[in-house]
C-alpha cells in the first residue's frame, strides 16, 4: 500500500499538501493535487498535511 | 489583528435602515460595533457617528429641526456635513462655534429602498438588486430582522445548498432527493455568482401559488448572486413565473446580523405581498437555530479550520478565500 494519497474526488485545490511537503505533494493542471514522490515528505510532514487538509482529501498509510 | 477584527469591512457599503424608515426624526443603527445616526433632510440622507462631541450624548435620540440633526441634551444643531450650525445656549448674535464641534462622517447612499453607509471611503459601488427595477416585476421589502450570529456564517448559509433537504424540507428541498449534482461558481470583480438545477417543488401551504397548487421547479434553474461581503440574490424560474429573494446583511457585531430584504415576482402581481414575506420568513427561521448555533461563532476564513466537500461547498470555499482576500481572518 502505498503511503499516502490524496483523493482526487474530494481534494478542494487549497494547496495546503504542496504548501506542507511540497517535494511531495503538486497541484496539477485541474488544481487537485497529486502524490508525486509519496518518500520525499517526513512522517511528521505527512501527517501534518493530512491533519490541515481543508477538505479530509489526505489519506495515509496506518498499516505502517 | 484579533479574532473579531472587522476593520477590513469598514470600506464597504452596508445596509443600515429602509428608506420607509428614515422618516422626520433620526435613526439609530450600529454598524460593525459603531453607533451611527443618519437622518433625512429632503433627498439627502447623511450619516454620521452616534455621538454628540460636546458631551458623548446619542444623537439618534434627538430631532430634525428645520433639517438640522439636533442634539438630545443641549440642542446643538449640525448641518448634513455634520457641521455645527447652532449652540442654542449662546445668544443668537455671540454664535461662537468651537472649531472641535463637528461630527464624524460616513458614506451616505439611498437604493432600492435601503439606506446605506461605509464607514471608510468606499471601495466599491452599491451591489446589484437585478430585478428591482426591472419592467414587469413588483418588489416589496418585508421588515428586516436580526440574528444572533456573524454575517458570514449567514452568507454562507445562504450561499449553501446542500441543507435544502434537511433544513426546508417541503419548502425548498427533498429529504428523499438529497443529491447535488457538481455546478460551477464563478468570481466576478465583486463578488460569486452561479447557478443550477432545481428540481424540488414548492409546498404551497408555504408559498403563494395562483391556483394554490403545487409550485413545480422541475428543470428550473436557480441563479445566484453574490456581492461582498453581504449581500445576495437568488433568482428562481418557476412554472408560476420568476421570483427573488434578495437580501443584504448588516454586520452590527461580529456575532449579530441585521437583514434587509428586497422580494421580487412576476406573477400575482394583484396579489397582496404578506404570504411572500411569511414564506421568506418561514426559511429564514428554519435556518436560523442551525446558524446561530455554529462553533465557533465567527466563519473562519482559513479553510483548514473546517472541513469543506469539493461540489457541496464549492460556493462557500470561494466566499471564503475572497474573505480572505479583503484581509479577514475570521467573518
Amino acid at each position: 500500500m502505498e503511503r499516502v494519497r490524496v483523493e482526487r474526488e474530494l481534494c478542494i485545490g487549497a494547496g495546503e499538501c504542496v504548501r506542507i511537503a511540497p517535494a511531495t505533494f503538486q497541484l496539477g493542471e485541474d488544481d487537485i493535487a497529486v502524490v508525486t514522490d509519496a518518500a520525499a515528505a517526513t512522517d511528521e510532514q505527512l501527517a501534518e498535511a493530512e491533519r490541515k487538509c481543508p477538505a479530509g482529501a489526505v489519506f495515509l498509510d496506518e498499516s505502517e | 489583528m484579533t479574532a473579531a477584527d472587522l476593520t477590513p469591512l469598514r470600506p464597504f457599503w452596508h445596509p443600515v435602515a429602509y428608506s420607509r424608515d428614515v422618516g422626520d426624526a433620526p435613526v439609530g443603527a450600529t454598524v460593525l460595533g459603531e453607533p451611527v445616526v443618519i437622518f433625512r433632510d429632503g433627498d439627502d440622507v447623511s450619516a454620521f457617528r452616534d455621538l454628540c462631541p460636546h458631551r458623548g450624548s446619542k444623537l439618534s435620540l434627538g430631532r430634525v429641526i428645520d433639517g438640522k440633526l439636533t442634539c438630545p441634551y443641549h440642542g446643538f444643531r449640525y448641518d448634513g456635513t455634520g457641521r455645527c450650525v447652532l449652540i442654542p445656549s449662546q445668544p443668537p448674535d455671540q454664535q461662537v462655534i468651537p472649531s472641535r464641534v463637528r461630527l464624524e462622517r460616513y458614506a451616505a447612499a439611498e437604493r432600492y429602498g435601503i439606506v446605506w453607509v461605509a464607514l471608510d471611503e468606499p471601495v466599491q459601488e452599491l451591489p446589484a438588486c437585478p430585478l428591482y427595477d426591472e419592467p414587469g416585476f413588483h418588489s416589496f421589502s418585508p421588515d428586516a430582522v436580526t440574528w444572533k450570529t456573524s454575517a458570514a456564517r449567514w452568507m454562507e448559509n445562504f450561499l449553501d445548498i446542500t441543507h435544502f433537504a434537511h433544513v426546508h424540507a417541503g419548502i425548498l428541498g427533498d429529504p428523499d432527493d438529497p443529491v447535488t449534482e457538481p455546478f460551477e461558481v464563478h468570481t466576478t470583480p465583486t463578488g460569486l455568482r452561479y447557478e443550477f438545477s432545481l428540481r424540488q417543488q414548492l409546498d404551497p401551504a408555504r408559498w403563494p401559488t395562483e391556483t394554490g397548487g403545487v409550485m413545480e421547479m422541475e428543470d428550473a434553474y436557480a441563479y445566484y448572486e453574490l456581492w461582498l461581503p453581504f449581500t445576495i440574490s437568488i433568482i428562481t424560474d418557476t412554472t408560476e413565473g420568476r421570483w427573488s429573494i434578495w437580501c443584504a446583511g448588516l454586520p452590527v457585531q461580529p456575532a449579530e446580523v441585521r437583514l434587509f430584504f428586497v422580494v421580487s415576482r412576476n406573477y400575482m402581481l394583484d396579489e397582496p405581498d404578506g404570504p411572500f414575506g411569511d414564506a421568506v420568513y418561514a426559511i429564514a427561521d428554519q435556518d436560523r437555530p442551525i446558524t446561530e448555533n455554529q462553533h465557533p461563532e465567527m466563519l473562519p476564513v482559513d479553510l483548514t479550520e473546517e472541513i469543506h466537500l469539493r461540489v457541496g461547498d464549492a460556493a462557500g470555499v470561494a466566499y471564503r478565500r475572497q474573505l480572505r482576500e479583503i484581509g479577514l481572518a475570521y467573518a
